[in-house]
């Protein structure tokens, strides 16, 4: 059976360019399943990893992230040692191994291994590199049969859908979309029961893991002192795609490299512990190298197509830290604006707060200059990155380039060079928050909580108060009250 | 072959990298101190702790009373796939299956056997305490099938062969590499339908841990 996508509706990647978020912020904002499931499932994964990295860390645990941000570092500043060592160990190993300048290549050179080894079927366990390269449709086009294994990825391939998370892919569906899915696609019965559903799933892609010629995984870690290939998940679906079919096919980004087999020790603790609150994945296998002679079962070629795509241009220095994110999904998790808004209201392969500096980065600024605003800069993405990346730093900085290439809106600048010149002189500063205090403070209600609100602001404004109510200004300034505290204080001392 | 050389994609990173870095850099140092969450006493306990926290079965067993557990465990099985490295365990294991008839669908090199599989018995390379993970290198004696294919994974695992911490294992190994260790830490897991956690998606849905002592 082929599994092409039947049910309506464009590919959630399918984007206009320039992208803009507002239609899919503002959707995600009404859609019921969203608003709670999202929202519970980061929260709960988010206090998950916080736990999880204490109890195992305790107060070491800014250090350990501190040294993992550090050696990823190290690696991205020798990329080319790296890279030539993991080239050449990989090679010994018996690894064939292919460079990939983008996404296009990456897809041929797959293609050209998969049609040497006369691959009619494949089985692919999760990545986002074959996200990124949309290899899926790439391989059925040339007639290839290729079953996504990962069960999030499966029913999202059945639904045409994309992955709204980097671990979670489907967490924006639930059970019963889950169920349609199957009834329509795979002909049984209906059924919304979790356990059902991952039996019928099980049944029906274990045969596909057992007559597949071709498996194509992606890759957490690339170690260049042994030329291993690192990957883990937690259904298996990974070890069976790349240990029972004859080739295996790994597509890497070249950003993965580690320089040790035991720098493993820190980032797989890490890794697990920060994506889902697990001491290790389930399966952590390390691969390096096809089977050996000796051997009964396992790959005879393994290939590795190292890929690019835009990665070399995030080595420039100011945006080089960028390149150590081990894809662990913990800044979605903690993000609020993640919680509200969902994964495909980035546009883009890559969401949340990463998403947000790197797909401006990758894809061009003038063709996302929504995603750096698509945050409060509240500082929780950085605060659990476990390689340290300081997000909201370079969030500003591609604000600040948003302004600078006046990619901003002309009403926009306006209002801000007019705060600046307020701010400029204490008199104006001070004119301008009385003004405020009178005109806001008319507006304002009085709240349940006892707190005054403002409902709606008035002409160009009134965008900010659409989704949100505005906290009404003080009745008087910070200054008025210094004064009148300070000198009843005097009175009462 | 399509794509490109090597040579093509170092020449775009050390541009942005100013130039060719130099020749063997060294990584900054491994404090074994600080990435290591467990210490070496009381290694059996915590190892059976946390493999059962992982949702593993983990029962002491001695040699004598090891047949009879594999007897009890192979009940009611038609084929297992077997995968030893340990001579001696491998012996208990074949005479458990002679003596329930069960048949050792793994000895040849045809997939499909370890597919009709209801059971893999295995010993291992070591285990980790910190984490309950058992560490299953493939060999000539050991075919990867036997520990992820069959439904029900049951491990022998002697008591020496367990170590303190991830750390440990991976700075033991000698080079060069096996081609295959897989690091398994429970039964397959999966919580992708709407958070809820089933276990035996596509590998085990049981995994049965026999420490082993003298």
């Amino acid at each position: 059976m082929s599994v092409t996508p039947r049910e309506p509706g464009r590919h959630p990647l399918d984007v206009v360019l320039p992208y803009d978020m507002q239609p899919r912020a503002r959707a995600a904002t009404q859609d019921q399943q969203l608003q709670t499931f999202v929202n519970r499932a980061t929260l709960h994964k988010d206090e998950g990893r916080a736990a999880a990295c204490q109890a195992a860390f305790g107060p070491r645990y800014d250090q350990v992230r501190e040294l993992a941000g550090r050696i990823k570092q190290h690696t991205l500043d020798h990329l080319d040692y790296y890279l030539e060592r993991f080239v050449s160990q990989a090679g010994q190993g018996g690894t064939r191994v292919h460079f990939a300048r983008d996404a296009a290549q990456a897809n041929e050179i797959c293609l050209e291994i998969a049609r040497a080894a006369g691959a009619r079927t494949c089985v692919k366990s999760k990545s986002m590199v074959t996200e990124e390269t949309r290899l899926l449709p790439a391989l059925e086009a040339a007639g290839i049969e290729t079953l996504e294994t990962d069960l999030g990825e499966f029913i999202l391939q059945l639904d045409g859908d994309a992955p709204s998370h980097i671990v979670t892919p489907m967490i924006h569906k639930d059970r019963a979309a889950t169920a349609r899915a199957f009834e329509r696609e795979l002909g049984v019965a209906y059924t919304e029961r979790p356990e059902d559903l991952t039996r019928i799933a099980r049944a029906y892609l274990r045969d596909k893991f057992r007559r597949a010629d071709l498996g194509i995984s992606g890759g957490n870690f690339l170690v260049a002192e042994t030329g291993s290939l690192v990957l883990c998940t937690n259904e298996g679906n990974g070890t069976f795609s790349t240990s029972v079919p004859r080739t295996h096919i790994a597509l890497v980004g070249i950003e993965k490299l580690i320089p040790r087999r035991v720098d493993l020790g820190v980032f797989l603790k890490l890794l697990a512990r920060s994506s889902t609150a697990q001491p290790l994945t389930v399966y952590t296998h390390l691969i390096s190298g096809p089977r050996h002679d000796n051997e009964s079962d396992g790959p005879e070629q393994v290939h590795i197509i190292l890929v690019d795509n835009g990665r070399s241009e995030l080595m420039r220095p100011e945006s080089r830290e960028l390149l150590r994110c081990i894809r662990c999904g913990a800044c979605l998790n903690a993000c609020p604006v993640y919680r509200k808004v969902g994964g495909h209201a980035y546009g883009a392969v890559y969401s949340g707060p990463i998403g947000a500096v790197i797909t401006p980065l990758l894809k061009g600024l003038e063709n996302y200059r929504d995603l750096p605003q698509a945050s409060s800069l509240c500082g929780a993405c950085f605060q659990a990155c476990p390689v340290r990346i300081d997000i909201p730093r370079h969030l500003v900085r591609l604000r600040t380039a948003l302004v600078d290439g006046r990619a901003t809106k002309w009403s926009e600048r306006i209002a801000l060079r007019l705060w600046a010149w307020t701010l400029r002189g204490p008199r104006r500063y001070r004119l301008a928050t009385w003004l405020q205090r009178r005109i806001l403070g008319a507006r304002a209600r009085r709240a349940a909580d006892g707190r005054r609100w403002i409902a709606r602001l008035p002409g160009p404004l009134a965008a900010w108060t659409a989704q949100r109510d505005l906290p009404a200004p003080a009745g008087e300034s910070f200054r008025a009250w210094y004064r009148r505290t300070q000198k009843g204080g005097r009175d009462a001392g | 072959m399509p794509g490109e050389s090597a040579e093509d994609m170092l020449g775009r990173i050390r541009a942005a990298l100013g130039g060719r870095t130099g020749e063997a850099p060294i990584p900054p140092a491994l404090d074994a101190g600080l990435i290591r969450t467990t210490g070496a006493a009381q290694l059996i306990e915590t190892f059976t702790q946390r493999a059962t926290a992982a949702g593993a079965r983990v029962r002491p067993v001695s040699m004598a009373e090891l047949p009879e557990v594999l007897a009890s465990l192979l009940r009611g099985c038609r084929a297992a796939s077997l995968g030893f490295a340990d001579d001696e365990l491998r012996a208990v294991a074949r005479a458990a299956l002679v003596a329930a008839e069960v048949s050792d669908s793994g000895a040849g090199s045809d997939r499909d056997a370890h597919f009709e599989s209801e059971i893999g018995l295995t010993d291992v390379e070591a285990a980790i305490a910190e984490s309950g993970t058992l560490v299953y290198v493939c060999s000539a004696e050991r075919p990867r099938a036997a520990c992820f294919v069959p439904p029900v994974h049951v491990a022998l695992v002697r008591k020496e062969r367990v170590v303190a911490d991830l750390v440990d294992y991976l700075a033991e190994r000698p080079l060069p590499v096996p081609s295959s260790e897989l690091l398994i830490t429970g039964p397959s897991k999966t919580a992708d339908i709407e958070g809820v956690l089933i276990q035996g998606v596509h590998g085990p849905g049981e995994v049965h841990i026999l420490l082993v002592k003298e």
